[in-house]
């Protein structure tokens, strides 16, 4: 067990050079630069070349590189070119609201998720199972912005029971979290319910069924820890692209977390605040995968004997 | 003739639905007495499996399907106290134990499901006692299936279907996946528990040589319908069927096929 962690923090720590890496290039090759955006239509090229060398942007490439490393090996991100702020500062204040969105998600979709598959695999093919499917196809088909507009004309606006956006009391929370969380349900409702099935076929299940016990029986105590397995890491995994999907339903509502910080300093051109937002997410999501990873390594009692052994 | 435990009438079993339903056993008749152990035989995809599912009640099935004096209808909805009365030991001996549940308490689990039959004293002295019926020690009470070899997790298999209390024991291949040296040991149990408890069997399996030792009659399936059925010595000695005689041919070729390693004989 310890070294797969072992394993893992190193594999990490390579992924981690690619994503900043693959970040700096990308934000540069995008058209435009801070300085022009920054200083607007009329400035003059003085004042743009006096502005670029004071970001440090002024330098070819590979020299910008080799400081932007050095940088990052102390973990220090450099300040944002909008406000003056250390760029990490930014990130940090922004963090919290973007954890409670995606935790949020995270809970809707596992309840839900979790209580459809169970359904559905009572009766495999069974009419509950359709239905199942179905309301799965259609979550993960609908895009993301169309429900959060969809849930903002229908809570908000007519029956008026939520908030339509910002941030601030719990209410606020529940429209974008159910909008994060609507394709991550069916995704669970799917993954959950196939495991399941196929854990009911197993010949220790088929027994419990030929002895006596229900097929909610059956499906709670044998089937039910036995599949859960595989759903822990997807779960897992697509709690990062759950981070990715925040990106979008932050600006629908106006959340005030990392994914409008994310796109307002892609459109102000403010690299190191990108940087460093990305930084942090791409840490979050490896740091969810090796979670994953050990819990699903607790959950299996056959990993768990070779551990010991 | 006793009147008989186990009885079918024209089994009808279909996979699927609709146009795409086809049909795996077909006009099966059968009757099992008490103590007595049929042998269900044939090749893999002749629907000897099937048969056990309906018998356990896994399955829907036309036809009829009755069970003891009383001719209760063996239907898939049926009562907790009938499934008591007829197990099922499946092929795979690993998968057939929950990887999470320690041996005592899968087997423990019988007298949760029944309570009616649950000894009255320690449970785990209770469960040590049926292990030492299946030629198991006590210490494997708190392990689980990893743990054990394929013949230890089959002993399991049959203690718990002993904790049943069973009248009818439905074995579908439950010794195929041994080892020859294990297939053989577990076997012998079999036998053992059949003389000594009385048991009625129901042997799914596709290999003549353990049907000659465990079964007093055999039935033949082949294509979803059993095209013989007799007492063991006369279906062996006087095959009626030309499938039967084809399948005998057959292993027999085997039991040749070791001869000539052991005499010397090239062949071919």
């Amino acid at each position: 067990m310890m070294s797969m962690i072992g394993r893992r923090l190193a594999v990490g720590v390579f992924v981690i050079w690619g994503v900043t890496t693959l970040m700096f290039v990308l934000i540069r090759v995008a058209p435009g630069d801070p300085a022009t955006t920054l200083l607007g239509p009329d400035a003059t090229p003085e004042q743009i070349e006096a502005l670029t060398e004071r970001l440090g942007l002024s330098g070819n490439i590979v020299e910008q590189y080799l400081a932007y490393l050095r940088q990052l090996a102390t973990l220090d991100f450099g300040d944002s070119f909008r406000t003056g702020q250390p760029a990490i500062a930014l990130v940090s204040s922004r963090l919290p609201e973007t954890l409670q969105l995606t935790l949020g998600a995270t809970v809707i979709a596992a309840a839900v998720g979790l209580t459809l598959s169970l359904l559905a695999a009572r009766r495999p093919d069974g009419a509950i199972d359709r239905v199942v499917s179905t309301i799965s196809i259609l979550f993960q088909g609908m895009p993301t912005f169309w429900v959060g507009i969809m849930l903002i004309l229908i809570f908000a606006l007519v029956l008026r029971v939520t908030p339509s956006s910002g941030a601030g009391t719990p209410a606020h929370l529940i429209l974008p979290a159910i909008t994060l969380a609507l394709p991550f349900t069916a995704i669970i409702a799917r993954i959950s319910r196939a495991t399941l099935t196929e854990a009911m076929r197993e010949p220790y299940v088929q027994t419990a069924r030929a002895k006596g016990l229900s097929r909610g029986e059956a499906l709670r105590n044998h089937a039910f820890r036995n599949a859960m397995g595989p759903v822990v890491t997807i779960v897992g995994l697509q709690v990062g692209a759950l981070v990715g999907g925040a990106v979008v339903v932050e600006n629908v509502f106006a959340w005030p977390g990392l994914g409008t910080l994310i796109v307002d300093s892609v459109a102000s051109r403010d690299y190191t605040v990108v940087q460093a937002a990305v930084f942090v997410i791409a840490l979050f999501v490896l740091a969810l995968n090796l979670v994953a990873d050990i819990v699903n390594a607790l959950l299996d009692p056959r990993i768990r004997v070779e551990a010991n052994a | 003739m006793t009147e008989p435990l186990l009885e079918a009438n024209d089994l009808d079993v279909s996979y699927g639905r609709g146009r795409r339903a086809r049909r795996v056993v077909s006009k099966a008749s059968f009757a099992i007495a008490p103590a007595e152990t049929l042998a269900l035989v044939g090749e893999s995809g002749s629907g000897k499996t099937t048969v056990a599912r309906a018998v356990v009640g896994l399955v829907r099935y036309d036809g009829e399907l009755v069970f003891g004096d009383d001719r209760v209808p063996l239907t898939p909805r049926r009562s907790r106290e009938l499934r008591r009365q007829i197990p099922i030991v499946f092929q795979d001996p690993r998968s057939s134990l929950n990887p999470r549940m320690s041996i005592g308490g899968i087997i423990g689990e019988v007298w949760s499901t029944h309570p009616e039959i649950a000894p009255g004293g320690d449970r785990r002295t209770a469960i040590a006692e049926l292990l030492g019926r299946v030629g198991l020690d006590e210490d494997v009470l708190d392990r689980r299936a990893a743990q054990l070899s394929g013949g230890q997790c089959q002993r399991v298999s049959i203690a718990r279907a002993l904790a049943q209390r069973p009248r009818l024991l439905v074995c579908d291949e439950a010794v195929s996946a041994l080892d020859v040296s294990v297939q053989a040991q577990i076997l012998q149990l079999l036998i053992e528990l059949k003389t000594d408890l009385g048991i009625s069997m129901l042997f799914i399996t596709h290999d003549l040589g353990v049907v000659r030792q465990i079964a007093d009659s055999v039935a033949v399936m082949q294509h979803g319908e059993i095209v013989e059925i007799g007492a063991t010595e006369q279906v062996f000695t006087s095959p009626a069927h030309a499938y039967t005689r084809e399948l005998l041919d057959a292993a027999l070729d085997l039991v040749a096929d070791h001869g000539t390693t052991t005499t010397g004989d090239e062949q071919e």
